[in-house]
């Protein structure tokens, strides 16, 4: 989650680097170095990546293709050397060298406490008087991380108009809404409707293991989107209380539009559940026997 | 033989008096596995799930029980601390079942169990399944069948789905593990890859795979590489709009390498027979 301007300008202030509000296009006459400093979390090797990408000063702004990169093991740290490899691969004059170790143990410094995911100092320039000075910034958090970060949270949550919830909404651009209990099988039905010639209007998850009241905000989320003209409700229920469950879909299809379809893939239903579902099946509702079978229903609702 | 576990695997239970460490507790039981006991701090003494022990630290149910497998069944806020204690007490494998750990603490994580004897499957893992033997997580026994084909994949549900279809097909498992959906887990495509080669039990492996990251693609090469068993794969999230994070923390187009059609031509490449949906995968493997 990208936080906005000003709160990043205070966590970067906060880390000791503050953001220079002058007017980039007038301050850029004067830089004699520039560049776009950066940490990020590196999913594929596990390790906080620090790179710096050079900037072109003339005759316009703009990043070449010149970029260095350290990779820091966290449970190390981030060493001088790595920082003194950076500042020696982007040429910067000596007496420049303490106050560029010193941002980069800030920017570092500034990602671990945050929480962040990645952060960037861009453009981070020299000026003429050897000082180095970042004119914009931005700060990606973590939202796993709220639980810890109580302040991000609180703002996310106002931007959010609520915060997270038990279920994952995800919009796309279709008729068909997928309600399912995890998101690849989610994906796997996306793409399975896209192959029958239908699409996704959106994704809502409830989780592996939803309880009665998550199954019932989903469902009711699904109506609500303004696109839905199918509801594709795929439940693997090996591990959930089928009858709770039964009598959760029982309930939505009484109340579900006449202008909405549910077509009903339970994974695992038992015969029992199947019959008593089938007995109050409502005329646009439909049990599938597969997922294939749903899936056809659904394409053939929604077109 | 399978990979990871077996019917010597002796089952911890962190968390076991919340919620999902009661349910997970419960159907392990029902399903046959050998739970010896779980962890709560400040409940120790007191009798959990069908008359397991409850202890207060690892240690303690370690010394008790000679448990030598964990499950993390706690909060995010706690799960990092619950599997540093689970390491640091000895045990083998440890079954992460949380989402939503920071990815900062799972790199620090990772960095501090590589070299350990300890392996770590998750975060956000559904578990591991040995069919007829052990199930360790949340996958339960009844959609699993034995047999030869070692299964691996990203999404619990996925996993499930899959699981489910080919044991309705009659197509049987050696060992079936879900390594996580997260953006940083512990154990990789790769190195389960390489203990299904190993294991004279599997003569074929299916591998799951999702948007996001090389995980897929890096096994593509260590397919090609070391792998002599036949390898089939499935790929989901062909159909998703690059930058839509879709449930899943990892699962999310953000480079070229991230699609799902790159990570199939990288299978494709290396030999790896691709489905392009489920009932093309299950007819592969008939």
């Amino acid at each position: 989650m990208q936080l906005d301007f000003h709160l990043a300008r205070e966590r970067f202030s906060k880390a000791g680097i503050p953001l220079d509000s002058r007017d980039l296009a007038m301050a850029q006459r004067d830089f004699t170095l520039a560049l776009r400093l950066t940490t990020l979390n590196d999913r594929d090797t596990g390790k906080l990546v620090l790179s710096a990408a050079l900037y072109n000063l003339s005759p316009h702004l703009g990043l070449t293709d010149a970029v260095y990169s350290e990779s820091i093991t966290l449970s190390v740290g981030l060493h001088a050397y790595q920082i003194r490899a950076l500042v020696n691969a982007v040429n910067a004059p000596p007496h420049t060298w303490s106050a560029f170790i010193g941002i980069t143990h800030q920017l570092y410094t500034c990602h671990l406490v945050n929480d962040a995911l990645s952060t960037v100092l861009d453009p981070l320039a020299l000026l003429p008087d050897g000082r180095w000075v970042a004119f914009g910034g931005t700060l990606h958090v973590d939202p796993n991380a709220y639980f810890r970060q109580p302040e991000t949270a609180l703002l996310m949550a106002r931007h959010d108009h609520g915060g997270r919830d038990e279920i994952a909404l995800i919009a796309l651009d279709g008729t068909i809404t997928i309600v399912s209990n995890g998101a690849g099988v989610g994906m796997l039905l996306i793409d399975a409707i896209h192959s029958a010639g239908g699409a996704a209007a959106a994704l809502i998850d409830t989780g592996m293991m939803p309880v009665a009241e998550t199954l019932e905000s989903a469902l009711t989320s699904a109506i609500t989107l303004v696109q839905t003209r199918v509801i594709l409700l795929h439940l693997v229920i090996a591990l959930a209380d089928q009858h709770t469950f039964a009598k959760v879909i029982q309930s939505f299809v009484e109340h579900l539009p006449a202008h909405v379809f549910c077509v009903v893939d339970l994974s695992g239903i038992t015969d029992e559940i199947r019959a008593t579902l089938e007995v109050t099946a409502a005329t646009n509702m439909i049990i599938a026997s597969d997922t294939r079978d749903a899936v056809r229903h659904a394409v053939s609702l929604a077109t | 033989m399978a990979i990871l576990i077996d019917h010597t695997t002796r089952v911890l239970v962190q968390g076991i008096t919340g919620r999902k460490g009661r349910t997970f507790a419960d159907q392990m039981i029902a399903d046959g596995t050998n739970v010896v006991g779980g962890v709560t701090p400040h409940k120790g003494g007191e009798w959990g799930v069908r008359g397991r022990p409850v202890f207060d630290s690892v240690r303690s149910a370690v010394n008790a029980t000679e448990a030598n497998t964990s499950v993390i069944a706690v909060g995010a806020g706690s799960a990092v601390d619950a599997i540093y204690e689970a390491a640091d007490a000895g045990i083998h494998v440890i079954v992460c079942i949380t989402d939503g750990i920071p990815m900062l603490d799972m790199m620090r994580l990772n960095d501090s169990l590589r070299g350990s004897v300890t392996r770590l499957i998750g975060a956000n893992a559904p578990g591991i399944a040995v069919p007829a033997t052990v199930s360790v997580g949340m996958i339960p026994a009844a959609i699993t069948q034995q047999g030869t084909t070692g299964l691996i994949a990203r999404s619990g549900s996925l996993l499930m789905f899959i699981a489910a279809g080919m044991t309705a097909r009659g197509i049987g498992q050696s060992t079936v593990v879900g390594i996580g959906a997260d953006a940083v887990v512990g154990t990789s495509f790769i190195e389960l890859l390489s203990l299904f080669e190993d294991d004279l039990e599997t003569e074929r492996v299916v591998m799951l795979g999702e948007i996001g990251g090389r995980a897929e693609i890096d096994a593509a090469a260590y397919i090609r590489a070391r792998m002599t068993k036949p390898v089939y794969a499935l790929v989901v999230g062909q159909n998703v709009p690059r930058g839509v994070r879709i449930g899943h923390s990892g699962a999310i187009i953000e480079r070229d390498d991230d699609t799902a059609q790159a990570k199939m031509s990288a299978l494709r490449a290396a030999g790896v027979e691709v489905a392009e949906n489920a009932d093309d995968l299950y007819a592969m493997l008939r």
